[in-house]
């Protein structure tokens, strides 16, 4: 079949098969269009071939079983990046709608720094709920850590080693050749010279964002794959799932956003539901808890404003199938749909 | 009539789902059964060149729904149908129509051998599936580039999983 094919030949099927990927994509179908495909299928045994030949590395996000029980949700998750231009009046009157059904009222914290520390060359640091720390570490540099946080330094002749154990922070490194920057976040170790960046590790998933400068980064659980660190310039936030097989996602950034959560506000494309949870977690006092695990893989993008916490929640089940449950004890409670709403 | 379109288009239905959803390729199969049973479903079944026509139309709608929607396993009420389904059924190699975990890590190899732009083009649209638009509006390009570069990703990370070198790849497909 394709072995007879010139290179030329099977370039051109190939080209013609992902065109046919991205006809078939669109959502208006015309009939004619799917005969015209449907011609070209039998047309050439070939065709077919490298049309079905092309298919699992189109559907790549699907190879992994894993991902394969979140399909109903990551179909789903569709929806919501198709809604998520909806205008910031419309959030406002949706929560003013919300906020007249449920009168519950969450204290916010929006994260405010205390005076600088100076931490020693072994030394720990951690933060509570909604608390904002600041501290010199003993070359010079310093560090900006997030809500509910802890950190540990171990600063040694050769290396300057800091474990995040959870949560998020924001590194200002003093240039020092001789003696690399490294930070650790689960599997993954981010290393630095002079630069500013931050780490924000959320269970498996850990975000790294450059503002200034550049790091490498190398993770320890791709051993299989064995590739080289990857290099992180400024204005770059690269994002790590160690759980799955997910490719590290790469994306361009304002230099800001590395500590946009210093200003109480987060932006995010395409996260998972889970991991901005854990996110906000860390800075109201008002808890949130996903009750239902396959709302865990929901994907939002669009910006939130701790400030404006409350108001966010409430326009969730606009964007999702989510039921939002403000209890007594301070919970916020998030759960699937209920049966009415999975009918036809 | 439908057992008929079935045996001859099975393959091609199931392929044309595949490339409009977001799912796995059992939830193919399922939406592929579904679209049968609602075309067993109408009154009045003309000749099999508008039944076919049909069936493309129905399984769409099926994919838009599901992809719109969290209903899952629609309730098979043709009987006939499913046996047809179970006996035809020829399992279309759905081992080798998905990718296992270690091609994956292939796959994650390759695509590291193109450029940036070209793989993160890839991995939004394809592993994050954001729609085309909003891929070229986070990356600052146009729609078009978005296709080319996706394209470019899938047949450079194919043509290397087949077994061609990279030297040789680039010189079939040329340089971005």
């Amino acid at each position: 079949m394709t072995n007879q094919d010139t290179p030329e030949q099977r370039l051109r099927r190939h080209r013609e098969a992902v065109e046919w990927f991205f006809i078939l994509q669109a959502e208006e179908q015309s009939t004619e269009q799917t005969e015209r495909w449907i011609e070209w299928c039998s047309a050439d045994p070939a065709n077919q071939h490298t049309f079905e030949r092309l298919l699992p590395l189109w559907q790549a996000r699907w190879a992994v079983p894993e991902q394969h029980a979140a399909a109903p949700i990551a179909a789903f998750a569709r929806v919501a990046r198709r809604r998520w231009h909806l205008p910031r009046q419309h959030w406002a009157l949706l929560a003013t709608a919300a906020g007249l059904a449920v009168a519950v009222i969450g204290v916010l914290l929006v994260p405010r720094a205390t005076g600088t520390l100076r931490l020693a060359a072994v030394a720990q640091l951690s933060s509570e709920i909604g608390q904002a720390r600041s501290a010199q570490l003993v070359d010079g540099s310093s560090v900006a850590l997030g809500g509910r946080s802890r950190i540990e330094v171990h600063f040694g002749a050769v290396r300057r080693d800091i474990e995040i154990e959870h949560g998020e922070a924001l590194f200002k490194v003093r240039h020092d050749r001789t003696r690399p920057f490294v930070v650790h976040a689960g599997g993954l170790q981010v290393v630095a010279v002079g630069t500013v960046f931050d780490v924000d590790r959320r269970g498996s998933r850990v975000s790294v964002t450059v503002q200034e400068g550049v790091v490498e980064v190398s993770n320890a659980q791709s051993g299989a794959t064995g590739t080289a660190p990857l290099r992180v310039a400024r204005g770059t936030q690269v994002v790590f799932d160690q759980s799955g097989n997910e490719a590290p996602l790469r994306r361009a950034v304002s230099p800001e956003a590395a500590d946009a959560w210093r200003r109480g506000h987060f932006e995010y494309v395409a996260e998972p539901l889970s991991a901005i949870i854990e996110d906000l977690n860390r800075y109201s006092s008002q808890q949130v808890v996903l009750q239902d695990s396959n709302l865990a893989t929901l994907r939002y993008s669009g910006t939130i404003d701790v400030a404006a916490l409350d108001e966010w929640l409430r326009a969730l089940p606009n964007i999702f199938a989510v039921q939002v449950q403000f209890a007594p004890d301070h919970t916020v409670r998030l759960s699937g749909p209920s049966a009415k709403v999975t009918g036809n | 009539m439908v057992g008929q379109l079935f045996r001859q288009h099975n393959r091609n239905l199931v392929h044309f789902i595949r490339a409009r959803m977001s799912g796995p390729v059992s939830d193919a199969n399922e939406v592929a059964q579904e679209s049968y049973v609602r075309l067993l479903q109408l009154e009045n079944t003309g000749a099999v060149s508008f039944l076919r026509a049909y069936l493309y139309r129905i399984a769409a709608n099926l994919v838009i729904d599901r992809n719109l929607s969290r209903r899952r396993r629609p309730e098979l009420s043709a009987e006939v149908v499913k046996e047809e389904f179970e006996q035809v059924a020829d399992p279309f190699e759905v081992e080798r129509s998905v990718l296992a975990a270690d091609q994956y890590q292939h796959l994650l190899i390759f695509l590291a051998e193109l450029s940036p732009k070209c793989r993160q083009a890839f991995e939004l649209h394809r592993l994050r599936e954001l729609p085309v638009e909003q891929v070229a509006h986070e990356m600052g390009i146009s729609d078009r580039m978005v296709r080319k570069y996706v394209a470019r990703a899938l047949i450079y990370c194919r043509f290397r999983m087949d077994g061609d070198s990279a030297t040789a790849t680039l010189e079939i497909m040329g340089h971005d």
